[in-house]
């Protein structure tokens, strides 16, 4: 039973990932995604409690976080490109940081969102692993930031472009760090496909969200709850 | 070999990052404090980019697998999300749009001296 628990998720993610490859070649059929709703039913309908599984599943949580600590490998590389203008991207990728928190936190709070549900969806702009370990530290709901994240991802793939040229978006490099920014990985992904130099524009914004994202994220959280709370 | 030499590199920045938030008592990821801590040392060249990318780039590559579990913990919030189903793609679709908007505006803004290349 505990080996079967363990190969679920790399056996679900590689099923969906050649089946996306191969036949299903749709943003919406995100391996990921698919994985974690397909899982999330058989556990449900076997009466498998979620504690035991994450138990069972432990070295993919350790894996997680080496693979942030790896995520400075792609960094180094493009802050040998962007060296020139560094500061530009950096302050791109804040105000998306800040503009995605602040407008997620204003609705869900003005629709009347418990404050657990407004920290969940406060990280919705940034990578996954980042998403998940911003939450927890925030006191969230890290595996709702976890699917919202990627159906985020999801919704720019589909629409981000279409999006971007209709508010007169045409320039590659503002529409690969809008990409990278609001949608990070699928969103970049999608910029990949395009072309290379979007891609490259969208990897920036990607990056520099999911540093500046656990840096500036419990300090806006902060400035929020005394505006709001008052 | 070169595995194993990669693999400590990856575990002693992610040991640095606890230890480091430990030390100062912040409630911070301590994987981003890793990643910090690796970004430094290559800057430095204290690790070159060949010693670490072995096993980096294998794990950046199936990085997606690894938050799978943690994504299935959704099935403890399932009524809560029920409940609020409207509230949260509303709020998120709202933030995503307008992201978008205003980084691509801001984008094409601060780099428009490009342009006229």
């Amino acid at each position: 039973m505990s080996l079967l628990l363990i190969i679920l998720s790399p056996l679900c993610f590689f099923t969906f990932k050649w089946l996306q490859t191969h036949y299903l070649k749709y943003s919406v059929c995100n391996p990921i995604l698919l994985s974690i709703a397909f899982i999330s039913i058989v556990l449900i309908w076997l009466d498998i409690d979620y504690q035991k599984f994450a138990e069972i599943n432990t070295p993919f949580f350790w894996l997680l976080d080496l693979a942030i600590v790896a995520l400075a490998i792609p960094l180094y590389k493009e802050s040998r490109t962007i060296k020139k203008e560094t500061w530009r991207y950096i302050l791109c990728s804040a105000i998306g940081v800040t503009c995605s928190s602040v407008i997620a936190m204003i609705t869900a709070r003005s629709l009347g969102a418990s404050e657990q549900l407004v920290v969940s969806l406060a990280a919705n702009a940034v990578t996954t692993p980042i998403a998940i370990e911003v939450t927890e530290q925030l006191a969230g709901i890290s595996a709702l930031s976890a699917v919202v994240v990627i159906c985020v991802g999801i919704f720019g793939a589909v629409l981000g472009i279409p999006l971007l040229k209709l508010f007169g978006i045409t320039q590659q490099q503002s529409q690969g760090l809008a990409l990278g920014s609001a949608c990070h990985a699928v969103g970049t992904a999608r910029a990949i496909e395009v072309n290379e130099r979007m891609g490259a524009f969208a990897s920036v914004s990607l990056i520099l969200s999911a540093i500046l994202t656990p840096l500036m994220l419990p300090v806006i959280y902060t400035v929020f709850d005394v505006i709001f709370s008052t | 070999m070169k595995y194993v030499y990669s693999l400590i590199i990856l575990v002693l920045a992610l040991v640095i990052g606890h230890g480091f938030l430990q030390l100062v008592n912040f409630k911070f990821p301590p994987a981003v404090i890793g990643m910090g801590v690796l970004l430094i040392a290559l800057k430095l060249n204290i690790v070159t980019l060949k010693q670490c990318e072995v096993l980096g780039n294998l794990l950046l590559k199936y990085f997606p697998l690894f938050f799978i579990p943690a994504g299935v913990g959704i099935i403890q919030h399932l009524d809560l999300i029920k409940e609020n189903v409207l509230l949260i793609i509303i709020s998120v679709l709202a933030a995503t749009v307008s992201t978008l908007f205003i980084v691509g505006k801001v984008a094409t803004y601060l780099f428009s001296d490009h342009k006229k290349e």
